[in-house]
């Protein structure tokens, strides 16, 4: 939609900088963005961005924007290229794949999605027609761990539905802190909860805007969710509180998931995790009396641990004693009929043919059977290395950054292993000097985009600005690949980011022309999805079709079947090291690795800093904005103190992903989660030094 | 005189105001600059947020101890024109608040109530964007 407003155009948009999709409005002069602000005028709009949104100009026009496809002629990590053209870039690399897998297989070529997502089942179904199994995503450090958990219990990914905020009595939000990683969508359904009364239960060692409005803040040590999810569970079943008609009737292995939680009473879980008895007790009666409960997970804290994924199912088997699952106001609320579009990233992900031939799939049994759609990539460096059955020859990379993994430092090393490492990107990276060829991708403004607003209007984006350079979206990139490896995508084929829009429009009855020609761009869909009642969401899809305390497929996979507790504390240098390190704290201006590069962001304060409480900086004789040293068994890096309330004494916080001060390369590679191969991000030990007193 | 005012009990320490007052304001998408809204931290490090900006005072120290005239009252709001602006930092000394903003050239940068910047005329954006509803022009 556009129209003209004091001599400017304006036109509506999805930003889609971060992954979600909050509406803007675009205001142009002579084909420039110019501002951007909240829309209100399309169906469901908010009428708000964040701090990154509003910050769309500086993204669009950044100067570090890949322009051209580019073809490295320094050394790996020196950033010297020339500029080529698409025709010739797409050759060698389809020419060099080609001939590497008619020379040594095509397992030995690695596909890779970083950030965006939306373009991953096009990207795995390359992946697949290639021949290769080694098809992995950030995933692999980020909500597959807690989708794996799911599944385990439900057979399904309870985590990624929202919380049914409106029709709930109780709110869990366990670790998560929307208001700064979803700020406009979690802030706003977050503050109507509070206003309308539910009681609110923040779990987070941190004070976050939440856990200010909580009716109950737990704030245990990170890591230790497990043993207080057991404790909650224990007074659930001691006390009788728990919905004893539907344990019985929806799940299996209840007898002995309560002869494991008894020797977790409160107290033992107060003294592991430092929540204090009486509201484990609180946070349990007011789960199960006050129903019905819905709740909130993240996609990473709770499962960036050693032990995260058995402290994930912890925290999700509370949803099947509340009994409030699949119910009104629960968990997997029972769902309506809306209208849906194919072949997204929120869709269902196809398996691999021969995932067993994957380089992790040995290594991670579990993984290997509750995510059969990719690889567990997390041990990529070692990969590379010569650490896998078989070696690595080429890594194709969509948003691929290494500095997304503990020790940065084996990619740079192991990228020098590779025959050809390609990047598709936004921006020329530190992870881009590596490359070999560089293929610029286009942001969302420069592409044409469709979503679903509310639950029955389709809303069809036009290009909002010109693309920049010769940049392509990244779905056109894969179907030229594709073409030049001697395939297609899609049934019918896909040639274009047009044929795309059509696929994806398949569901809804709609065509891409009367879409487009509608006024604003807005149809409503002429078909929609089944609705699912309670009954049909509790006809769960685990192997024994109940919900599962004791797990089939774990105890196939040789993994416990009951949740596990194991202390990392015990395992770590702690005397030596005396802080937890919790890495990827949010913080509201950056997002991940991506708005480092902007001043408007990235100046708003100084961001190369560790956050700890106050207590603990006075005790170290470290007082505000003053220069310290963080050290951890793998070096050490220079910052400066933020002494924060919000912190819990004994953790300190980093923001992860800066390209100069990444916390990344101070942390332990070997330090995973053995089930699902999750790093430790938010439990790792450092200690803090004065700068004048560091040795 | 009209003024934004910051709601500490909604307000979730987003830092979007301070975003889209840069976006509002800075006509080159490339260049550095610095938003005339401030996050304030508790001196004692606790937990809460509020963010501030002029307050368009009655009678303006501002405005009286600026040399130039780059700070004058106008229309129930205290106006600059950032030409004018020579850097004194006067305005910084006077102001009860705290609010003053010097960008990397060191020249003023405060609130305009979004009177100015390169898209024109808006609602001021830093209400505009708030998620959450604690900025309210008053």
């Amino acid at each position: 939609m556009s129209n003209s407003c004091g001599g400017l155009e304006r036109k509506t948009a999805i930003c889609g900088l971060c992954g979600k999709s909050c509406l803007m409005n675009a205001y142009m002069k002579n084909g420039r963005l110019i501002k951007v602000e909240g829309n209100r005028s399309l169906p469901h709009a908010s009428g708000h961005l964040c701090s990154k949104g509003a910050a769309y100009r500086q993204y669009l026009y950044h100067p570090d924007r890949l322009l051209y496809p580019m073809r490295r002629v320094g050394v790996r990590g020196e950033g010297k290229f020339e500029r080529i053209s698409w025709d010739e870039a797409l050759n060698e690399i389809s020419q060099r794949l080609l001939k590497s897998r008619c020379e040594h297989g095509a397992e030995q070529t690695v596909f890779f999605a970083g950030h965006p997502k939306w373009f991953r089942p096009q990207l795995a179904e390359l992946a697949d027609k290639f021949g290769t199994p080694n098809y992995g995503s950030e995933s692999s450090t980020c909500a597959y761990s807690v989708r794996m958990a799911c599944r385990s219990c439900f057979g399904t990914d309870v985590s990624m539905i929202r919380p049914d905020f409106v029709h709930c009595r109780t709110l869990v939000i366990w670790g998560v802190n929307r208001a700064y990683s979803d700020s406009v969508s979690g802030t706003v359904s977050f503050l109507r909860a509070v206003e309308s009364g539910k009681n609110i239960i923040v779990i987070d060692p941190r004070i976050t805007p939440e856990a200010q409005r909580a009716t109950l803040h737990l704030r245990p040590f990170p890591g230790t969710d497990g043993a207080l999810a057991m404790a909650i569970a224990n007074v659930m079943i001691s006390e009788e509180l728990y919905d004893r008609e539907f344990v019985e009737q929806y799940t299996i292995g209840f007898e002995e998931y309560k002869q494991h939680v008894q020797s977790f009473s409160p107290e033992r879980a107060e003294k592991i995790c430092g929540v204090p008895a009486p509201d484990i007790e609180r946070a349990a009666r007011m789960m199960c009396i006050e129903r019905p409960t819905s709740m909130q997970l993240s996609a990473s804290p709770v499962v960036h641990n050693v032990n995260g994924f058995h402290n994930c199912r912890a925290v999700l088997l509370l949803n099947a004693l509340t009994g409030c699952y699949g119910v009104k106001g629960g968990v997997m609320s029972p769902i309506a009929s809306k209208a849906t579009l194919k072949g997204t990233f929120a869709g269902p992900a196809a398996d691999r043919r021969q995932a067993e031939r994957d380089l992790s799939h040995s290594l991670y049994p579990a993984w290997a059977a509750l995510l059969p759609s990719e690889a567990q990539l997390s041990r990529l460096a070692e990969f590379i290395g010569g650490g896998g059955d078989y070696p690595v020859r080429n890594l194709v990379g969509f948003g691929l950054n290494h500095h997304m993994w503990p020790r940065p430092d084996l990619l740079e090393k192991a990228f020098d292993q590779l025959k050809l490492l390609v990047n598709v990107d936004l921006f020329m990276t530190d992870t881009c000097r590596y490359c070999d060829i560089l293929l610029p991708a286009s942001v969302s403004l420069e592409r044409e985009q469709i979503e679903i607003l509310g639950g029955d209007t389709v809303y069809y984006q036009p290009r909002v600005v010109d693309t920049s350079g010769e940049a392509k979206s990244d779905i056109e990139i894969i179907f030229s690949l594709a073409r030049c490896l001697g395939f297609g995508i899609g049934s019918p084929e896909m040639s274009s980011h047009d044929d795309y829009l059509r696929m994806m429009l398949e569901p809804t009855g709609l065509s891409l022309d009367e879409l487009r020609a509608a006024p604003g761009g807005l149809l409503k869909s002429r078909q929609k999805s089944m609705e699912k009642s309670t009954e049909e969401i509790r006809s769960v899809k685990t192997p024994s079709g109940k919900i599962e305390f004791i797990s089939t497929t774990l105890t196939q996979c040789g993994v416990s079947p009951l949740p596990e507790w194991r202390d990392y504390r015990k395992e770590l240098p702690m005397e030596e090291y005396p802080f937890i390190l919790a890495t990827g704290t949010r913080l509201p201006q950056l997002f991940h690795s991506r708005t480092y590069r902007m001043p408007w962001l990235a100046e708003l304060e100084k961001i190369d800093k560790v956050e700890i409480h106050p207590k603990d900086a006075s005790v170290l004789g470290i007082a505000q904005g003053e220069p310290v040293r963080l050290s951890t068994p793998f070096g050490s890096v220079e910052l400066w103190a933020d002494l924060r309330g919000e912190c819990l004494p004994g953790v300190v916080n980093v923001y992860h992903g800066s390209e100069s001060k990444d916390i990344n390369y101070l942390l332990d590679a070997g330090y995973l989660d053995p089930v699902s191969g999750f790093p430790g991000f938010k439990s790792y030990c450092c200690k803090i030094e004065r700068l004048g007193d560091a040795q | 005189m009209r003024h934004i005012e910051c709601d500490s009990e909604k307000c979730v320490g987003c830092l979007a105001c301070m975003t889209a007052c840069i976006d509002q304001h800075c006509a080159d998408p490339l260049q550095s600059t610095v938003s005339a809204r401030i996050m304030l931290k508790r001196a004692d490090g606790g937990a809460g947020y509020i963010t501030t900006s002029c307050r368009h005072c009655s009678g303006a120290p501002c405005a009286e101890a600026c040399p130039t005239g780059a700070l004058f009252v106008q229309t129930d709001m205290v106006q600059v024109q950032r030409e004018k602006c020579v850097g004194c930092r006067a305005c910084e000394r006077v102001c009860l608040f705290a609010v003053p903003r010097f960008d990397i050239s060191g020249i003023i940068v405060k609130c305009d109530l979004c009177t100015h910047g390169p898209a024109g005329v808006f609602e001021p954006s830093c209400v505009n964007i708030c998620p959450s509803g604690a900025l309210l022009m008053v």
